[in-house]
């Protein structure tokens, strides 16, 4: 079973990517800020990290989509990037941080579902 | 009665032929004694009147033969001589026999008297006896003799007394000529000089041989020969000719002599033989002459020009009345003749202007009185036609030996028309001088105007917040305001007529500015970065250019405006953040819409449960969404002041917070509101609708931010010219922090999980609310206890509008 981790400040999104990738049989972790995404990342190893840009806290989803991807423990990890459509910086920001892919939101859950599994091989 | 006449000379026979002829007598004539003998001896004669003196036969001896001749002896014999008139002649002449002894020359009444007495005796036969003549021969010859030698002495002696004589007036002659002033000449009739005088040869230079010699080619000026060789021809041919003529000689150096020349022809026995000239040196006189000449010439022009001239010259006597001794003919100018004033017809003192008469005599008096010698006056005349003139008096004072004055000599000048000129003058001065002033006045009042305009417009340069250079075409500094000097770090007076680069320091943005101004494009716009006051955040500032042109459209500086923009771009980073932060807003909701709704649609596996706990996100979600919606157009419509306008009533303050409250109170449990209000009810002129969504904003904080729920305590009352609102909570509190950003878009004090919903966007519509009705809003906390926000509104008095009515009514009543 794949572990995914899912970070978002906001609950109702966290729930909704559980409940889209729940019958999947992915192993879902749940973040609800970017310091708790790497201490997560670095101590479960997920296969894959969901991650939203925008949240706030010490540092934003980008800078923690960094740490992660420099970190020898963590940067075998894939990271999906969550944007808010039209923000075509932070899809570019995005990749120049490190992260695999991108994702928009407001999104299908259907279209979640094959990106991680595109992501995932 | 027939006569012989006997003399050598044709003249003498002829003239006593003439008479003799006219009183009626019978003349014969005879040259000599042979002819006369020869005659009588052919005719016969009553009387003979014989000359002495005769060729081949004497007087004497012809009376001798005639009376020693028989035949001959009556005839009455007459001496009629000039030579032999000694007594002893007569004696000698009369012993010989004749009747009478006539001396010539004799009257001719004389004469005939004498031959008629003769006649009268011969005819009555009573002449005297025949005289006997000598008859010794030899007493005849020897008496003959005498009287011959006699006379021939007496013809030596006169002979040699002339010869002194001719010699003496020769030598007076001599000296005469010798000593003349004047240069004598004689010339022959070949032309050439025979005699000069010493003058000659000290007027000419040359010597007596030298005349001689001369050549009258030599001696006569080139110009003057041909006249002089006409003349000399013409009177050595007899021909009547000027006596005197002027003509020039040259000396013997070639200098010119003027000279006046006296000739005559000499003739001897009435052949001419040459010309004599007496020559004057009249250089002198001829200079004296051209000089007199030019003299008089000139003084006949200065004549003209004086009387040609208007400057009449006159001469008064200082007596009474001045009368005139002198005036130019030129006073005709003013009508009147010198003979009207030298007359005494016209006094000089009448012609002067009535009104100047006074004045002028009392000027003269005074002049003479203190001694000057002249003055000037200027007074008016009348002319003889009754016209006026202005003249302009210089007179001289003539004194005597004695300092009395004698005379005054005056010229005077019409100078009406230069005096009517001046008139003009003046006046046209003064009128210009008006004109002038006047125009000053309009300049002055342009010029302070303009000043004003300008200092205007240098007031707006100088406060335009934005920073304005003017360059010329060759980039130099022409025009800089204080911002800009501010902005660029250099003062204008260092900056004005240098290359722009010299004002710019920084290299970076003078390389900028001289790549815009090198451009010359109509318009070009840079940014460029300042020091701001905080050194971690520069000033952004922009400069555009714009080309100015002239009239031609030929470009003649560039215009560049440098504006702060760092607040622009500090508001554009806000807006796009707050767009960025918008979006994120309303993807939130929809993520949540989208998604479960998908789900839901999508999964059969979900159960009851989280299905209804799937569809009250997606509803929750959707209300939010339209809330933030409606907030955020609100926002926008304030912001963009469109549709944002107050629509205020009036209505009682009680009333408005009493309606809002009373809604929470049925809504919330957990909460008390105690509501504390004035206790006159107090009138407001608000926008009843939107104060009350205020009150609502406030209150929905106040109730999310004290969840465990708690008084919240409304307090309204009047503080000063403002209606006060306060909300108290007794909730999670506030951190300063938190407190700054209160009001600021989008802010949500907890944006955690648990977190009340909210826009973030309540207190921003609050804000903008209360300050549109010109009050305040202010927000105290102290964390973990309370937080009260408080808000004033001025209450406006609308009395004014109120008066009317009240006055209207009291009318009505």
């Amino acid at each position: 079973m794949k572990k995914i981790l899912m970070v978002d400040d906001q609950l109702e999104v966290r729930e909704l990517v559980e409940v889209t990738l729940r019958a999947e049989e992915y192993q879902i972790f749940q973040a609800v800020s970017a310091e708790e995404a790497v201490e997560i990342a670095r101590s479960e190893r997920p296969e894959l990290i969901i991650m939203d840009i925008m949240m706030p806290g010490e540092f934003d989803g980008l800078e923690a989509v960094r740490i992660l991807k420099t970190a020898p423990e963590t940067k075998e990890c894939k990271i999906i990037i969550l944007t808010a459509m039209g923000q075509e910086t932070d899809k570019t920001r995005g990749y120049e941080a490190g992260a695999d892919d991108y994702f928009v939101k407001p999104f299908s859950p259907l279209d979640l579902i094959r990106k991680v599994e595109e992501v995932l091989g | 009665m027939k006569i012989l006449i006997v003399d050598d000379i044709k003249e003498n026979l002829y003239m006593l032929e003439s008479l003799l002829r006219g009183n009626g007598y019978e003349v014969e004539s005879a040259a000599d004694g042979v002819e006369a003998l020869e005659k009588t001896s052919r005719e016969d004669f009553d009387v003979i009147i014989s000359d002495i003196l005769m060729p081949r036969m004497d007087g004497f001896q012809l009376c001798r033969e005639v009376k020693k001749n028989k035949k001959l002896k009556h005839i009455a014999f007459i001496f009629y001589t000039a030579t032999y008139t000694d007594t002893r002649d007569e004696e000698f002449a009369m012993s010989l026999g004749a009747e009478r002894f006539i001396v010539k020359p004799t009257e001719p009444d004389v004469f005939m008297e004498i031959l008629s007495d003769v006649a009268k005796s011969h005819a009555m036969g009573t002449l005297k006896e025949p005289r006997s003549t000598i008859e010794n021969e030899t007493v005849y010859l020897r008496e003959y003799n005498e009287r011959l030698v006699k006379k021939l002495e007496d013809k030596m002696l006169a002979l040699e007394r002339s010869n002194t004589c001719l010699k003496e007036s020769e030598e007076k002659y001599r000296e005469l000529i010798d000593n003349a002033n004047d240069a004598v000449i004689v010339f022959e009739r070949t032309g050439y000089i025979s005699f000069v005088n010493p003058k000659f040869c000290e007027m000419t230079g040359y010597s007596v041989d030298e005349a001689k010699k001369l050549n009258l080619k030599r001696l006569v000026h080139p110009d003057d020969f041909d006249m002089c060789i006409e003349y000399l021809e013409k009177r050595q041919a007899g021909q009547k000719v000027p006596r005197n003529y002027e003509f020039r000689l040259l000396t013997k150096e070639g200098k010119t002599v003027y000279i006046d020349n006296n000739a005559s022809v000499l003739k001897k026995e009435g052949v001419i033989t040459g010309v004599l000239t007496i020559v004057r040196d009249i250089t002198a006189r001829k200079r004296a002459k051209e000089e007199l000449r030019e003299a008089s010439d000139k003084r006949k022009e200065l004549e003209v020009i004086v009387n040609k001239s208007p400057a009449v010259a006159f001469l008064w006597r200082a007596t009474e009345n001045w009368p005139v001794e002198f005036v130019s003919d030129n006073v005709q100018q003013f009508g009147y003749t010198p003979g009207d004033f030298y007359s005494g017809r016209i006094l000089f003192v009448d012609t002067v202007h009535p009104d100047d008469r006074e004045r002028v005599a009392a000027e003269v008096a005074k002049c003479t009185r203190e001694g000057h010698k002249e003055f000037v006056q200027e007074y008016r005349i009348i002319t003889k036609s009754g016209g006026v003139r202005v003249l302009d008096d210089h007179t001289w004072v003539r004194r005597d030996s004695n300092g009395l004055v004698t005379h005054y000599q005056g010229i005077v000048l019409d100078i009406t028309r230069r005096k009517r000129a001046e008139e003009k003058i003046k006046e046209h001065s003064r009128n210009l001088e008006r004109m002038v002033k006047k125009r000053t006045r309009e300049l002055n009042k342009a010029l302070t105007y303009t000043e004003q305009a300008r200092s205007r417009i240098d007031g707006i340069i100088k406060s335009i917040a934005d920073g304005l250079i003017v360059t010329d075409i060759y980039n130099k500094v022409v025009l800089m305001n204080r911002a800009a000097e501010d902005m660029l770090g250099v003062r204008l007076s260092n900056a004005i007529d240098r290359p722009i680069d010299f004002a710019v320091q920084e290299k970076t943005l003078r390389e900028k500015v001289k790549y815009t101004l090198d451009k010359k494009a109509a318009r070009y716009q840079f940014d460029f970065e300042l020091p701001g006051p905080d050194p971690r955040h520069p000033r952004i500032m922009r400069a555009i250019t714009s080309v100015i042109q002239d009239k031609k459209g030929k470009q003649t500086g560039i215009v560049m405006i440098i504006h702060d923009v760092t607040h622009e771009r500090e508001t554009d980073k806000l807006k796009t953040e707050f767009i960025s932060t918008t979006a994120h807003e309303l993807r939130t909701p929809l993520t949540t819409i989208r998604g479960f709704s998908e789900i839901l649609l999508v999964r059969d596996n979900i159960s009851k449960e989280e299905r209804k706990k799937f569809l009250s996100y997606i509803n929750k979600q959707a209300v939010n969404l339209s809330r933030i919606i409606s907030d955020l157009l609100n926002i926008s419509r304030i912001e963009s002041g469109l549709g944002f306008s107050l629509n205020k009533v009036k209505c009682s303050a009680d009333e408005t917070i009493e309606s809002v409250i009373s809604d929470y109170q049925t809504m919330s449990s957990k909460h008390s509101f105690d509501v504390v209000l004035p206790d006159k009810s107090v009138e407001l002129f608000i926008d009843k609708e939107k104060i009350g969504q205020v009150l609502t904003n406030i209150l929905d904080n106040a109730i999310n931010y004290s969840p465990k729920g708690g008084r919240i305590l409304i307090v309204g009352e009047v503080v000063g010219n403002d209606f006060s609102v306060s909300v108290e909570d007794q909730g999670i509190g506030m951190t300063p922090e938190q407190v700054d950003k209160m009001f600021h878009k989008f802010y949500r004090a907890d944006t955690s999980d648990a977190a009340p919903e909210g826009t973030g966007l309540g207190m921003t519509i609050v804000k903008y609310i209360v300050e549109a009705h010109g009050g305040n809003v202010w927000v105290d906390s102290e964390t973990g206890k309370w937080t009260r926000v408080r808000f004033t509104i001025p209450i406006e008095s609308h009395k004014r509008k109120r008066g009317s009515k009240v006055a209207k009514k009291n009318h009505d009543s």
